[in-house]
C-alpha cells in the first residue's frame, strides 16, 4: 500500500549532517543513524515519479505528507481522483487509509510475509524502523576521497537482502548511494540521495530508486519541507484523517 | 537426351568430384539451419485474430500461459508447499517469465468489519497431517483459486505463468523444462499450456527422426535388397536422397529458413520421393540388355530421362503450390524444402546414379532371370492377366471404392487439439487432462474491452459478460479488474456491486492500483481491459459454437463508448486448422492442375494429361474416405498426406504411360504394349512401392500420433497410387481401345 513511499519519504528526512570524523564501521554508521533519525517531526510536499523504462510509462502523484516519531500520514492532491485520500501509516503492518467519497476510514493490515508487493521501486525492507545500527552489522570495506563504502549485513534472516552497501559522505555522514543485493549476491536495486541543507541540518530532498532487472525507476522529490514544527499528536489518529486540511 | 546421356557417360566423374564438392558445401551450411517451432510466429501478422491475439501478448504481460502442475494426496502439504516455493522461486529467476501465480504466493484481500487484511493465501505452512488436512479443506473452499490454481479435491495444483512475447517463448519454455527437473523434487509434476505442447512437438519429433529416419533407410535398404538383389541396387537410391536431403537442408538453412514442426517430415519425404527416381533409373539399367557399360547407361538415360523429370517436375509442382497463398509461413517453408529435395532428388538420379552405374558397371544379367522376377512372376502377370480379361470390371471396382471413399469424406473429423498429437501416457497428455478435468481447461481466452476501463458501465458489462461466458459449458473460471472492483467495493461498503458513480471506482481503484497483479487485467493507460478465461472443450471442437455463443451477446450489448473483441489461442488454432485446410484444398487444386498441364505437355496430349491424373484423383479421395471411415482425423501433419500422394502417385502414371507410349510405338499392339509396361515399368513401381511404404510404416512406432497416421497413410496411398497405375490405368487403357484392331 501507500504507505510505502510515506515510509520513504520520512526515509529521506531522516538525513541530517554530522560533521564529524569515524574511525570505523560501527562509528560511521551510528552517525549516519543520528543524520537519518534526527527530527521529532516533519512534513513536504511530495512529488513522485513512477517510470517504466521498458514501456516508456510515467505515473505521476503529488501528496502532503507528515511525520512524527514513527507515525506518518501522506494526504494526495494529485491526480483529482485520488485527491482527499489519506493514509496514517502506524507501525509496518498497521495503516489506515480514509476514502473521502465513502466516508470511511479502514483499517488495513498486511501481513509480514507479504515482502514487496509495490508497483514503485521502494519497499518496507529498504529503511530499518528505528536504526541501521540495530539492525544491520557494518563492515567497511573501502574509503575513497569523499566517502566511506560500508556492507551491512542483516542480523535478522527474514530480512529480503542479503546485504546493502552504502556510501556515506566523510563529512557529513550522508548516505549517496545505497545497493540492494539479494541473498544471492546479486544487485536488485540502487538509490541515489540529493541533500540540502535546511536549518543547519542536512536534509534529502531527491531519492532515486533504479531497479534494473524490472527496468523500472522511482523518484521522489520534496518541496517546502518543514523539521521540527511541533506537529500535534491529534493529527496522527484515525479522526485526523477525516479532516479535510492538515495545514 | 541423347547428348545428355552421352554427357554424363563421358563427365562421369567430374560428375562424382562436382556431387561431393557440393555435399561438402551444403554438409558445412547445415550449421546454419534453425528450427522454430513457435506457430505464432507463422500466422500472418495482419490477420485480425492474430494481430489481437498479439495485443492481448503485448499489452498484458503475455498471451501465452505456461502452468507447471503438481500432483500428490494432498498438495496443501508441508513438502508440497515447499515444491511449490521451490517452483515459484525458481520461475523468477527466469528471464521472459511474467505474472507467476500459485499457491504460495497468491495475495487475498480479507475484509472483516473496519479491517481490511492484505496477505497470503497460505500464511504459514501446516508441521503435520492434520494441519495440512485443515488448510486444505480452508483454500479448497476459497472460490478465487478453487478449480484453478487447486482441484476441488486438493490433490491437484497449478503454477501459473505467462510468457513475455518479446523473448523466445520456445527456449524460455525449455529453460524452464530443466531447471524444473533440475529441482528433483518429490511430486509428480506436468508442463501445460501451449508453449510447452510445442516444446513437446519439437522434443518428440527430434527424437522420433533420431530413431525413426535409420530404421527407415534399413527397411527401405532390405526391401531394395530383395527387389534388386543388388548391392547398387540399395546403395544408390539410398545414396541419392541422402544427399538430397542434405542438399535440401543447406540450402534450406543458406537462404535463412527454419525448420517448423511441419518441414520437419520432410527428410521422410524426400526419402520416399527421392529414391523413387534412382528406382527407376537403376531398373532401367537393370534391365537393359546391352553389354557394354557406356550402350546400358545412355540407352537407360534415354529412356528415363523424361519420366523421371517429368515425375520429378510434377511432385516439385506439387509442393510448389504450398507456396501460392498459403496461410502459415511454415507451409510455404514446407513446400520450399520437399521442391528442393525433390530438385535434387531428380538431379542426382539422372546424372550421379548413371555416372557410378558406368564407374562401377553392374554384371550383365541372366536374360532367363531378367525375364521373370518374382514380381513379375507373381504379381505383374496376373495383374496383367486380370486386366486383359476384366478391364471392365476393375474400373467398376476402383469406381465402387471411388464412391464409397466420397462417403467417408463427410465423416472426415479435424484436430487441433496439439496435447491429443501425443500417447495417452505422454506426460503432455496427462498434463492436458489433468488441466481439463481438474483446473478448468489450460487455453486462454480473453475478452477485450477498449474504452474507459473505470467507466461504471464499461465495468457492469464487463462482470455481465463474464457471468455469461461462466455459464457456458467451455468455461469454468474467468476474472477481470470488474471482479477487483466489486471485491473491493463489497470491502469497504458490504455491496457486492460496480459502484455506480467513476469517482468512487477511482477511490477503489486506489487500494489495489499498486498490486502488480492488475496488469494482467487492465492496461497502465486504463484504456484497454480483459476478461482472462480458460477455455474447455475436451477436445469436442466447440470454438465454433463458443465464438458463435459470445459473438451473440457482444451484438446485444454493442455501446457507443466502448468496444468488445474476443481472441485466445483457441480461436488462433481454429483459424490455423480453417486455413490449413483451406490451404491444403487450394492447393491440392493448383496441384492437380499443374500436374494435367505438366503431363499434357510433355506427352502431347491432353488425353494422357487426363488418363494420368485419374489414379491420383482416386487415390487423394480413398486416402480421405479412409480417414474418414476410420475416424483417422485431419491434423497439421496428416493433412499434407495428400500433396504428397500426389507427388508419388503421379509418378506412377507417368513412368506407365511414358513407357506403355514407347511400346506402343515399337509394337502397334495394345495388349503386348501393356503387358511389356507391366513387364518392366510395373516392376519398378512395385519395388518404388514396396521399399519406400515400409520405409513409411516405420513411422507407426513413432511417440507422435500425427506421425503414426503419417506413417500409415502415405505407405496407403502408395498402395492406391501404385494399384491404380497397375490395374485402373491400363484398364482404362484397354477398354477405350477396345475396339481398336490390334496389329
Amino acid at each position: 500500500m501507500n504507505k510505502t513511499v510515506l515510509i520513504l519519504i520520512s526515509f529521506i528526512f531522516s538525513f541530517q549532517s554530522l560533521n564529524l570524523q569515524a574511525q570505523d564501521a560501527g562509528t560511521i554508521l551510528a552517525k549516519m543513524d543520528k543524520v537519518m533519525f534526527f527530527a521529532k517531526d516533519k512534513q513536504a510536499d511530495v512529488e513522485l515519479k513512477i517510470e517504466n523504462l521498458k514501456k516508456g510509462k510515467v505515473t505521476e502523484k503529488r501528496a502532503e505528507i507528515y511525520e512524527k516519531g514513527t507515525k506518518k500520514i501522506f494526504r494526495y492532491v494529485y491526480p483529482k481522483s485520488d485527491s482527499g485520500i489519506t493514509s496514517l501509516t502506524v507501525s509496518d503492518n498497521e495503516t489506515y487509509i480514509y476514502l473521502p467519497l465513502f466516508n470511511m476510514v479502514k483499517k488495513i493490515t498486511t501481513s509480514s510475509s507479504l515482502g514487496n508487493m509495490n508497483k514503485s521501486d521502494f519497499s518496507l525492507a529498504d529503511k530499518p524502523a528505528i536504526s541501521y545500527s540495530e539492525s544491520y552489522t557494518p563492515e567497511l570495506v573501502k574509503t575513497t576521497e569523499n566517502s566511506y563504502i560500508l556492507k551491512l549485513t542483516p542480523k535478522n534472516l527474514k530480512n529480503p537482502y542479503g546485504f546493502i552497501k552504502i556510501s556515506v559522505d566523510k563529512k557529513y555522514y550522508y548516505p549517496h548511494e545505497i545497493e540492494y543485493y539479494g541473498k544471492d549476491g546479486k544487485p536488485i536495486k540502487k538509490a541515489t540521495y540529493h541533500f540540502v541543507k535546511l536549518n543547519g541540518h542536512w536534509v534529502a530532498d531527491k531519492i532515486t530508486m533504479f531497479n534494473e532487472n524490472k527496468g523500472s525507476r522511482t523518484t521522489i522529490t520534496l518541496k517546502n519541507i518543514k523539521i521540527n514544527k511541533g506537529l500535534p499528536d491529534s493529527m496522527f489518529t484515525k479522526e485526523g484523517l477525516k479532516k479535510k486540511k492538515t495545514r | 537426351m541423347e547428348k545428355l546421356a552421352s554427357f554424363t557417360v563421358k563427365y562421369k566423374w567430374h560428375i562424382v568430384i562436382a556431387v561431393t564438392v557440393i555435399t561438402l558445401f551444403f554438409g558445412y551450411n547445415l550449421k546454419n539451419l534453425k528450427v522454430d517451432s513457435n506457430i505464432i510466429d507463422s500466422l500472418p501478422q495482419d490477420d485480425p485474430t492474430v494481430k489481437l491475439f498479439k495485443e492481448v501478448g503485448k499489452e498484458f504481460g503475455g498471451n501465452q500461459l505456461g502452468m507447471i502442475i503438481l500432483q500428490s494426496d494432498n498438495v496443501c502439504s508441508k513438502q508440497s508447499l515447499e515444491s511449490i516455493n521451490k517452483i515459484i522461486d525458481t520461475l523468477s529467476n527466469i528471464k521472459g517469465i511474467n505474472g507467476i501465480t500459485g499457491l504460495t504466493n497468491m495475495v487475498v484481500l480479507n475484509a472483516d468489519g473496519d479491517v481490511f487484511n492484505v496477505g497470503k493465501l497460505i500464511e504459514s505452512f501446516p508441521d503435520n497431517e492434520r494441519e495440512a488436512d485443515s488448510l486444505k479443506n480452508i483454500v479448497v473452499k476459497n472460490k478465487m483459486v478453487s478449480g484453478n490454481i487447486i482441484s476441488k479435491d486438493g490433490t491437484v495444483t497449478a503454477i501459473i505463468f505467462a510468457f513475455n512475447e518479446n523473448d523466445d517463448i520456445n527456449k524460455v519454455a525449455g529453460q524452464v523444462m530443466k531447471k524444473i527437473e533440475e529441482l528433483h523434487i518429490p511430486e509428480k509434476y506436468y508442463f501445460a499450456g501451449t508453449p510447452f505442447l510445442t516444446k513437446y512437438v519439437d522434443l518428440v519429433i527430434k527424437q522420433d527422426l533420431i530413431k525413426l529416419i535409420p530404421l527407415a533407410f534399413i527397411v527401405i535398404s532390405l526391401v531394395l535388397f530383395l527387389s534388386f538383389r543388388s548391392f547398387k541396387g540399395v546403395v544408390l537410391p539410398i545414396l541419392t536422397a541422402g544427399l538430397a536431403i542434405l542438399w535440401a537442408m543447406g540450402s534450406f538453412g543458406l537462404m535463412g529458413l527454419k525448420l517448423s514442426m511441419v518441414s520437419n517430415n520432410v527428410p521422410i519425404i524426400i526419402l520416399a520421393v527421392g529414391s523413387a527416381y534412382a528406382i527407376h533409373v537403376l531398373n532401367r539399367i537393370f534391365q537393359c540388355d546391352e553389354k557394354d557399360p557406356d550402350k546400358v547407361v545412355k540407352k537407360a538415360l534415354k529412356h528415363m530421362f523424361v519420366p523421371v523429370t517429368l515425375s520429378a517436375l510434377t511432385t516439385v509442382s506439387g509442393f510448389l503450390s504450398f507456396i501460392f497463398g498459403s496461410y502459415l509461413v511454415m507451409i510455404r517453408d514446407f513446400g520450399i524444402l520437399a521442391a528442393l529435395g525433390t530438385f535434387f532428388a531428380m538431379i542426382l538420379a539422372l546424372t550421379l546414379v548413371p555416372a557410378l552405374m558406368d564407374i562401377f558397371p553392374e554384371k550383365p544379367r541372366n536374360p532367363d532371370k531378367n525375364i521373370k522376377t518374382k514380381f513379375q512372376k507373381y504379381i505383374l502377370t496376373p495383374l496383367n492377366k486380370l486386366v486383359v480379361k476384366h478391364s471392365g470390371r476393375v474400373i467398376a471396382v476402383w469406381g465402387l471404392l471411388f464412391l464409397t471413399s466420397i462417403a467417408g469424406i463427410f465423416m472426415l473429423k479435424r484436430s487441433v487439439s496439439v496435447s491429443g498429437y501425443f500417447k495417452k501416457n505422454h506426460p503432455a497428455n496427462i498434463a492436458d487432462r489433468l488441466m481439463a478435468d481438474k483446473l478448468g481447461g489450460s487455453k486462454p481466452v480473453f475478452v477485450i474491452f477498449k474504452g474507459d476501463m473505470q467507466d461504471p458501465e464499461l465495468l457492469k458489462t464487463m462482470k455481465a459478460a463474464e457471468e455469461y461466458m461462466l455459464k457456458s459449458p467451455y468455461i469454468n473460471t474467468a476474472q477481470s479488474i470488474a471482479d477487483v472492483v466489486e471485491n473491493m467495493n463489497k470491502a469497504v461498503t458490504g455491496n457486492d456491486t460496480i459502484p455506480d458513480s467513476k469517482e468512487m471506482i477511482q477511490q477503489l481503484w486506489f487500494l489495489f492500483e499498486q498490486n502488480e497483479s492488475i496488469n494482467r487485467l487492465v492496461t497502465p493507460d486504463l484504456k484497454k481491459g480483459i476478461i482472462l478465461a480458460k477455455f474447455n472443450d475436451n477436445g469436442n471442437y466447440g470454438i465454433d459454437k463458443f465464438e458463435k455463443y459470445m459473438n451473440d451477446w457482444f451484438s446485444k450489448h454493442k455501446n457507443k463508448d466502448f468496444s468488445i473483441e474476443i481472441t485466445g489461442m483457441p480461436f488462433v488454432n481454429a483459424k490455423l486448422d480453417k486455413s490449413l485446410l483451406k490451404s491444403q484444398t487450394g492447393s491440392l487444386i493448383i496441384a492437380t492442375i499443374m500436374v494435367f498441364i505438366l503431363v499434357s505437355l510433355m506427352f502431347k496430349s491432353i488425353g494422357k494429361g487426363v488418363l494420368s491424373t485419374i489414379p491420383i484423383i482416386v487415390t487423394v479421395a480413398i486416402l480421405y474416405g479412409i480417414m474418414g471411415w476410420t475416424g483417422i482425423p485431419l491434423d497439421v501433419v496428416t493433412v499434407l498426406v495428400a500433396s504428397v500422394a500426389i507427388g508419388i502417385g503421379i509418378d506412377y502414371s507417368i513412368h506407365f504411360i511414358s513407357h506403355y507410349d514407347g511400346e506402343i510405338k515399337k509394337h502397334k499392339n495394345i495388349k503386348q504394349a501393356v503387358a511389356n509396361t507391366m513387364h518392366i515399368s510395373g516392376n519398378a513401381i512395385l519395388i518404388n512401392f514396396l521399399s519406400v511404404s515400409m520405409g513409411f510404416l516405420v513411422l507407426a512406432f513413432s511417440e507422435f500420433v500425427p506421425i503414426v497416421y503419417f506413417g500409415i497413410l502415405i505407405a496407403l496411398s502408395m498402395l492406391g497410387s501404385s494399384m491404380g497405375a497397375l490395374t485402373l490405368l491400363p484398364s482404362i487403357i484397354l477398354l477405350k481401345n477396345k475396339n481398336a484392331k490390334d496389329e
